[in-house]
């Protein structure tokens, strides 16, 4: 990789972005639509969800340490001036109150939507929440084109909640999904691990 | 500084060292994409050992283009590093330079009536 401002800054933000799989919010996604394919197939069960969910809190805990060992930390760009400015003043009331207005927004739309197609609103925020994720990491590594896997899995998952045929095949939507979130998260760790391996001066 | 009228290879040579030092432009290229990065970071990303990066991050400062905090986290130092608004703009100024000269020199066989053949330059006038 030749040494270009492009390459450097690519890889500063492929760092930020690394941040979204030590994070717990990633693993959260990850073990639910684990749960959810193995409660379609028969195999959830308590000693299986605390494994899991323990399994995810100590996974969590290991990257994030291992980055900061590995690879140092960086914190993300704040707002331009002008924008912090306006946070600085008014932050207070129009951030917090567009914040609560968007957050009702959604759930409202996710109840609407949910039952008026037959879905729990809870597997439909799950579904928000794994596709924007996935996203996160995909289009971290700068690819322009990263989107196309976690909107393809979430395709499939939403197709297994609306279309009755399908939903036989629920677990397939959610292993897809995990996988997807797999797939996305190693993507951007080798990304990582060879971009700073060839940035050097 | 440079000016825009003389020969790329001059341009270059008269670049400004301080920024151009490859070590000290990675650093400050990764610093103008994030708000702060702390020296694991910058060494992992150069490549060079503490006390080398540590000069590097020294004439920086020197020169207002970074700041550096120096802290403890438990028992041990965590030095951080941020780009200041002109270390920002002379990075950014700098990468636009080089861009142009590169530019520059890639037009010039044909602009020299010379053009690449096996790897040689050939002037035009004497293929006959």
């Amino acid at each position: 990789m030749a040494l270009t401002a492009d390459s450097i800054q690519r890889l500063t933000r492929a760092h930020l972005g690394a941040r979204v799989f030590q994070g717990l919010l990633f693993w959260f996604a990850l073990v639910q639509n684990i749960k959810g394919a193995l409660a379609h197939v028969g195999y959830l069960n308590p000693r299986v969800q605390m494994w899991l969910t323990l399994t995810a809190i100590v996974a969590a805990a290991a990257l994030g340490t291992f980055y900061r060992w590995r690879f140092g930390r960086v914190e993300p760009a704040r707002p331009l001036r002008s924008r912090r400015l306006f946070e600085d003043f008014r932050y207070g009331v129009v951030g917090a109150t567009a914040l609560a207005l968007f957050t009702i927004a959604i759930v409202i739309a996710l109840f609407v939507a949910g039952r008026q197609a037959g879905v729990r609103p809870m597997d439909l925020a799950l579904l928000l929440l794994s596709a924007s994720t996935a996203t996160s990491l995909a289009t971290s590594r700068g690819e322009r084109l990263g989107w196309v896997v976690p909107v393809l899995a979430s395709a499939v998952l939403l197709a297994t909640f609306l279309v009755p045929v399908l939903q036989l095949y629920r677990a397939l939507g959610h292993a897809g999904m995990a996988a997807a979130l797999v797939v996305t998260a190693v993507q951007l760790h080798l990304f990582l691990v060879r971009g700073f391996r060839h940035a050097h001066v | 500084m440079p000016t825009s009228k003389g020969a790329p290879f001059e341009r270059l040579i008269a670049a400004d060292k301080l920024v151009h030092e490859p070590a000290r432009l990675a650093a400050l290229t990764a610093l103008s994409a994030c708000e702060s990065a702390d020296f694991v970071f910058l060494q992992r990303l150069t490549g060079l050992q503490p006390g080398n990066l540590s000069q590097h991050l020294a004439k920086l400062e020197e020169a207002g283009l970074v700041t550096l905090t120096k802290a403890f986290a438990r028992k041990y130092p965590q030095t951080t590093a941020r780009i200041t608004d002109r270390g920002r703009k002379a990075v950014t100024e700098h990468w636009k330079r080089l861009d142009a000269l590169k530019q520059e020199v890639q037009s010039w066989p044909r602009a020299r009536g010379v053009h690449l053949r096996s790897r040689t330059l050939i002037p035009r006038e004497s293929q006959g």
